[in-house]
């Protein structure tokens, strides 16, 4: 659908809730209009090149560029992303693109992440009956295959290692002082353990050790992608779906 | 395909040949429910290899999804196929059931659980009280360890995989230590320390957060000595005995010391010493300061106190010196 409306030329939205005719006070009213507060129609609404809104009785009020400023008080998107055509969505984070559609409604409550596929050019078939969570972690899924498939692309895998160690060391300096400490209660008990049994003559290990190795007979690819992905998550993910309820 | 195969093979061969570890290799088939396999498998493993003085391995390469929201760490063999399925529930093994059963009283040995997959937990670490927890006032003999470590992401198998890494670390803390003891925390920082890649990630799945030791075994034919374990039968008592410490923690040199000097200071035929548990290091930290900002507070009401007394006693005399004046 998204790519339906990236390649119209024109879309004329008709607002059945804007009756004032042009030039009286009829910003408020196109403002609450449902239309900014529906799910499906934020693709109407960012695909297309061209969006020409009209009122309930076909008096033109303007099209998404020149209504840009009041769009973005109503909707939060920028509007850059309003005024330029076509719009590049890897121009904005993945983040932003979730808070535009963010507390918008939908019919059913799984359209409320399908209606968002377009918007992160990813594809999946509706599974209506799984739930907002599931479909929400099959969106999720999707996106880090795409971004792992783009990545890989783009970047060498010793950039990615790079970028990983680098996010590794990072949250090491985040710990925080409860957890040295834990972690130094834990280093005091292993050496004690040692020096125990290094004093009173008891091995420090198990009567038997056995090991389970499990694998696949019968890997069906190879193609082991996501890479530096597996950092990738959504920082409030449960935000954003209590948000769309 | 071939490559992991060759690798799954490389690790066993360091486990059985090297550690003198018992080793089984389990082929999953995703034509028929790999959940029961898995189930089977693990079973089976842990019927015949479960005691209490004993560890558990438990090794897993192939993919892996994390469903965060459904709660689910599914292990597939393709990532391919695993969205137009969506989250089903049949096709897939879920491994936090796995994980639950391997955390559970069932088992009585300690599980150490590799995984060259991408690993998400599931915050289940069975929750302890938080007083409990701090204190660490428990019977080492009792506690079971349970721990976690994965390779991040998916790494094609090959020069840079996790195994590969896992592997090369193990050889070389063997070589190291000279079969004698190293822990899960060695050989988490010998794996991290081969670059390049991504950092391994260690987890304890239980509240005894103790690091897993990994020993090779002493082999019945060449040494004739069976290694004595610990304790086989609880002792009939147990004294607990309390030491204050200046500082609140204490160095590697320090607790060596105190265990020599506790261990050789005992006559352990007199006493009938069966050994020295380390119970726990309680922090008192918070309970100075709060001593020491008690103590503060108090000091400020007495100066407010006395600047009062002070004030009222000047004011009481202008009063006094005006009803003179008067």
């Amino acid at each position: 659908m998204f790519s339906w409306y990236q390649h119209s030329t024109r879309c004329y939205v008709y607002l059945s809730d804007v009756t004032a005719p042009p030039r009286t006070p009829w910003k408020a009213a196109f403002q609450k209009s449902k239309w900014f507060t529906r799910g499906w129609t934020l693709q109407e609404l960012l695909a297309p090149s061209s969006v020409e809104f009209f009122t309930v009785d076909g008096d033109r009020l303007g099209d998404k560029r020149t209504l840009s400023q009041v769009i973005h008080q109503a909707t939060a998107i920028p509007s850059r992303a309003l005024e330029t055509s076509p719009l590049r969505l890897s121009n904005f984070s993945i983040e932003e693109r979730m808070s535009w559609a963010a507390g918008r409604e939908t019919k059913r409550e799984e359209d409320a992440i399908y209606s968002l596929l377009g918007l992160f050019d990813v594809h999946m078939p509706p599974i209506y009956g799984e739930g907002k969570a599931n479909a929400f972690d099959r969106l999720e899924l999707e996106m880090q295959r795409k971004l792992a498939l783009d990545s890989s692309r783009k970047r060498t895998a010793e950039e990615a290692f790079e970028t990983t160690l680098q996010e590794g060391s990072n949250s090491k300096l985040k710990q925080s002082a409860s957890d040295r400490a834990q972690e130094h209660s834990v280093a005091m008990q292993d050496w004690w353990a040692e020096a125990m049994a290094r004093n009173m003559g008891t091995p420090r290990g198990y009567a038997k050790v056995a090991v389970l190795l499990l694998r696949w007979a019968d890997e069906l690819d190879d193609l082991r992608t996501s890479v530096e992905v597996s950092g990738f998550r959504f920082k409030s993910n449960s935000v954003f779906l209590s948000s769309l309820a | 395909m071939v490559l992991t195969r060759s690798q799954v093979r490389e690790l066993e061969n360091v486990f059985r040949d090297r550690f003198h570890f018992e080793t089984d290799v389990a082929e999953l088939s995703h034509r028929s429910k790999p959940q029961h396999q898995m189930d089977r498998v693990l079973t089976t493993f842990v019927e015949n290899h479960d005691h209490p003085h004993n560890l558990l391995i438990v090794y897993y390469t192939g993919h892996a999804v994390h469903y965060k929201n459904a709660g689910r760490l599914e292990f597939l063999p393709s990532l391919e196929s695993s969205t137009a399925r969506g989250t089903s529930t049949s096709g897939q093994i879920n491994w936090y059931k796995t994980e639950d059963y391997l955390r559970s009283d069932e088992i009585d040995g300690d599980v150490l659980a590799i995984l060259d997959a991408t690993y998400a937990s599931n915050g289940n670490t069975g929750h302890v009280p938080e007083d409990v927890s701090n204190s660490n006032y428990r019977d080492q003999e009792t506690t079971r360890r349970f721990q976690l470590m994965n390779g991040c992401g998916q790494i094609p198998p090959g020069r840079l995989s996790f195994t590969r890494r896992l592997i090369d670390g193990l050889k070389e803390l063997h070589e190291r230590t000279n079969n004698s003891a190293f822990s899960t925390q060695d050989l988490h920082q010998c794996i991290e320390m081969r670059p390049p890649g991504t950092s391994p990630e260690l987890w304890s799945l239980l509240p005894d957060k103790r690091h897993i030791p990994l020993t090779p075994m002493v082999q019945l034919g060449l040494d004739a000595r069976v290694p004595q374990q610990h304790r086989k039968r609880p002792g009939r008592g147990y004294l607990k005995l309390g030491l204050e410490i200046r500082d609140a923690s204490l160095e590697q040199e320090q607790v060596d010391y105190l265990a020599k000097v506790l261990s050789r200071a005992l006559d352990k035929q007199f006493i009938g010493l069966r050994g020295i548990d380390w119970l726990g290091f309680e922090r008192r930290e918070k309970e100075f300061i709060s001593f020491s900002e008690n103590l503060a507070l108090k000091l400020r009401v007495i100066g407010k106190w006395k600047r009062l007394i002070a004030k009222r006693k000047a004011g009481s005399a202008s009063a006094v010196h005006q009803a003179l004046l008067s």
